[in-house]
């Protein structure tokens, strides 16, 4: 198993709940996300990730969206905003999260030469 | 906008056909709005189009996720199915239309047959035959009262079938999508 792998289906796993967390702070547009996602190596998603997953988001009732014209010379933006419904979820996935930090920061701790150095 | 990426949206807008027009121009709309974005950050077209990949796959990404999000059966949904497999190669040039045509006729049959007995069974109530509703079992021909029971139960199994089939097709479309990604 090589390390790419693992991280991509990290990546997989958890890109939902990036892309919740980062709309629920403030409305975003979806070039917008991809670039703050860029930043990050391990979270960094391509187009043909993040559009269809925003799409779903939208379908499941958890985002809303409206088209928004730009300030001169840039193009019109589809801007996302989180409901309520999309609200909650984030809250249980919020949960969900520390949950599993607090679980392998346990087992971690059973093995006290595998922790950071 | 540069000829190469309005090509690069028709293409798109070609493939996402099985999706409602509202939909297609949407999702279209928005990828035209990102190229935008990205020619001001001095972006050239053909960076842009390196960068989106081939409008197959970004079509594909966006089929696949409105298949296996949602595992109800609908036409619409079926036509996506329909695109996505001709994306699909050779597995899927045999997997796909038996499992989703098999899932079609089952859950058409499935209610056809216990609703024409039941229609059967309610003229025979009021004294009139239905000719063209006869179960015929071997050389016996069962009367409307006994017909309707066999034919709701082998409706409830042929529906049962069509639900397989379609679970069958949409988890092989998630296979198919899972090794596209591990490729990617």
């Amino acid at each position: 198993m090589n390390i790419e792998e693992w991280r991509a289906q990290i990546r997989r796993g958890t890109l939902e709940f990036c892309v919740l967390l980062m709309i629920a702070r403030g409305e975003c547009y979806g070039y917008e996300i991809i670039s703050r996602l860029e930043g990050r190596p391990v979270l960094a998603a391509k187009e043909s990730t993040i559009y269809p997953l925003l799409r779903r988001l939208l379908r499941e009732e958890m985002l809303v969206s409206a088209w928004r014209e730009s300030a001169e010379g840039l193009p019109p933006r589809k801007y996302y905003t989180i409901t309520d419904k999309g609200r909650s979820y984030l809250m249980a996935m919020g949960t969900e999260w520390d949950n599993l930090l607090s679980a392998i920061e346990e087992i971690r701790g059973e093995h006290p030469t595998w922790n950071k150095h | 906008m540069e000829q190469a990426l309005e090509i690069y949206l028709d293409k798109i807008d070609r493939r996402l056909r099985p999706m409602s027009a509202l939909e297609r121009s949407d999702i279209v709309r928005e990828i035209h709005s990102e190229m935008q974005e990205l020619e001001c950050h001095g972006l050239t077209a053909q960076e842009i189009i390196q960068r989106l990949g081939t409008p197959k796959d970004l079509a594909a990404a966006y089929l696949e996720n409105a298949i296996t999000k949602d595992p109800r059966f609908s036409w619409s949904r079926l036509g996506a199915v329909a695109a996505f497999y001709s994306m699909a190669g050779l597995a899927g040039m045999i997997v796909l239309p038996t499992t989703s045509i098999l899932a079609v006729v089952f859950l058409l049959s499935g209610a056809l047959i216990p609703a024409a007995a039941l229609l059967s069974l309610l003229m025979s109530f009021a004294g009139m035959e239905v000719p063209w509703v006869t179960m015929q079992l071997g050389g016996w021909t069962a009367p409307p009262l006994v017909a309707f029971p066999i034919a709701a139960l082998t409706g409830a199994l042929l529906l049962l079938g069509g639900i397989g089939c379609w679970k069958a097709t949409v988890w092989f479309i998630r296979q198919v999508g899972k090794k596209r990604r591990e490729l990617a």
